[in-house]
């Protein structure tokens, strides 16, 4: 592995926040290595898988005895690998992969059922309260995102719920017409080369 | 004479003149019609297997156009870049699987290659061709519309914007009816030939668009609304950048370019130092911020445009002479171009 792979894994382990030139720089690394296209391929299905855990609650404790087993598999660090390798990156190659596959499951459920609770409150402050028969946690239905005028192009996905609202967290449109708006007309007249 | 008249009889066999505006007419429609098949609607499937962020898009569709008969495509990077799978729908009709050869980040163009023959290519405009006032004919593909065309004008030269917080320069500015989904449309001038590439767009203060790209009313001064789809400035990258970046990337799958570490905004008869890059070129040459330059590699230095273009195609290290002005007295620096240093 050269210093071009290990710069990519980098980026890979970014997951989602990876920026759009890292994830082209990440697409077009692995079109010339295999070693990194598996390593990709292995990262999005783990991702993928967790992205599932989502419509799921957590049961009660599950967090915790997750993280306790963790932490006896944690190994100890030397002093060298524990240091971050760039300016407010951290770089998770020092964990096993077995190691990085139990903590990214850790913070998926936990993500999971925070973002849940986050988008229960979201839907009474918006006023939308009454339709939430029960105590599941809810986010703003689709017919509701109609109504307020909001993703007018969305496609979403139904995820299969018994009063077939679809969750989701913001209106994304399901195919965007690209065209980038200018956000400052700078002074006219300078040019720099 | 006569046979002019003769052959202008025959054409009209009513002997009825034609119209400035049916002439406009007859003019563009054979623009569009010879430009058409160059343009391309590129569409960019997201990954949807979880490495794709929640608040993408599941398809990006967007435009470019053809720079070589073998397959080679000029397009906008923002349309490709949360991109699993490219495809590229031809004005035929044939959709095509896209990979991407090469990307330059400076100018947000990347190029991209399809397997098959026969395409036709674009024909780039000489810079010198492209002036203000000079009619633009766009064609892309705004909102999903394939090979749409509008009509407008280059009504600004050597724009400088600012889109994402990354600087541009040297930019047309068009009237033509810019649109989502026109991101790396072709301008052509009244030739059909290719004057710029569409990169982005300015909405006026009271236009917010949505984030599907639409524009909705916004209220003023309480009950004052605009109306949704006002217009918008629309602006392009030139030509001549067009075809420099192709070039490279074609070549090499990467842009590099020559740097000289100054901005300069051009006066009457000179230009004016504005910045200088601490440690770069300039500044080794000893070139100072407010130092008025008179020649840049014994040329007048008012056509800015022309020594950039001529900096940034310069490969490797060139030594060229900037003669300035200080305390009355023309002062001549040795400059060295240096190559561009990466991001």
């Amino acid at each position: 592995m050269d210093k071009a792979c290990l710069e990519i894994r980098d980026l890979m382990a970014l997951g989602a926040d990876a920026e759009p030139n890292e994830r082209i720089a990440i697409e077009s690394h692995v079109s010339i290595c295999a070693e990194c296209a598996r390593e990709l391929g292995d990262t999005r299905s783990l991702l993928g898988n967790l992205a599932l855990l989502r419509e799921g609650d957590m049961p009660a404790g599950a967090a915790e005895r997750i993280w306790r087993s963790l932490q006896s598999g944690i190994p100890t660090l030397k002093a060298s690998e524990a240091s971050p390798s760039g300016p407010g990156r951290r770089r998770p190659l020092f964990l096993a992969w077995s190691t990085r596959v139990a903590a990214m499951l850790v913070i998926g459920l936990s993500i999971g059922f925070t973002v849940r609770s986050i988008g229960w409150r979201h839907v009474e402050s918006a006023g939308f309260a009454e339709d939430a028969e029960d105590s599941r946690p809810t986010f703003v239905s689709e017919k509701h995102r109609y109504e307020a005028g909001e993703g007018r192009e969305s496609e979403v996905p139904s995820t299969g719920t018994k009063d077939a609202q679809t969750f989701i967290l913001a209106p994304v449109p399901a195919i965007q017409h690209h065209l980038p708006l200018v956000d400052q007309i700078l002074e006219q007249g300078v040019i720099r080369f | 004479m006569n046979a002019v008249f003769l052959l202008f009889a025959l054409s009209h066999p009513l002997g009825q003149a034609e119209s400035t505006l049916e002439c406009i007419e007859r003019e563009v429609s054979a623009v569009v019609e010879k430009a058409r098949p160059s343009v391309v609607q590129v569409i960019g499937k997201a990954a949807g297997d979880g490495f794709q962020n929640i608040a993408e898009p599941a398809e990006t569709k967007s435009s470019g156009f053809i720079v070589s008969a073998d397959g080679a495509i000029l397009t906008d990077v923002g349309g490709i870049r949360t991109a699993r799978q490219i495809f590229v729908l031809f004005h035929d009709g044939r959709r095509l699987e896209a990979t991407v050869a090469g990307v330059d980040f400076t100018t947000a163009i990347a190029l991209l290659r399809v397997n098959a023959g026969g395409l036709k290519p674009v024909v780039f405009a000489e810079p010198g061709a492209i002036r203000q006032g000079a009619i633009a004919i766009l064609i892309s593909n705004p909102a999903g519309l394939t090979h749409s065309s509008s009509v407008g004008f280059v009504s600004g030269v050597e724009r400088s914007i600012s889109v994402g917080g990354v600087r541009y320069d040297d930019m047309l500015q068009t009237s033509a009816a810019v649109q989502s989904g026109d991101g790396g449309g072709l301008l052509a001038n009244s030739r059909g030939l290719a004057v710029g590439m569409i990169h982005s767009r300015y909405v006026p203060d009271g236009l917010n668009p949505d984030p599907t790209g639409f524009l909705r009313p916004v209220p003023r001064n309480g009950f004052d609304f605009l109306p949704a789809g006002g217009p918008s400035i629309g602006f392009a990258t030139p030509a001549s950048t067009l075809r420099f970046v192709a070039e490279r990337l074609m070549k090499h799958g990467r842009v590099t370019r020559g740097w000289a570490g100054v901005a300069m905004r051009r006066a009457t008869q000179y230009s004016i130092v504005t910045e200088v890059c601490k440690e770069g070129p300039a500044w080794k040459a000893g070139l100072r911020k407010d130092d008025k330059v008179l020649e840049f590699d014994g040329e007048p230095a008012v056509n800015l445009s022309t020594i950039r273009r001529k900096v940034i195609e310069t490969v490797g290290s060139k030594p060229v002479k900037v003669r300035v002005l200080r305390a009355g007295a023309a002062v001549d620096l040795d400059l060295t171009i240096e190559t561009e240093p990466g991001p």
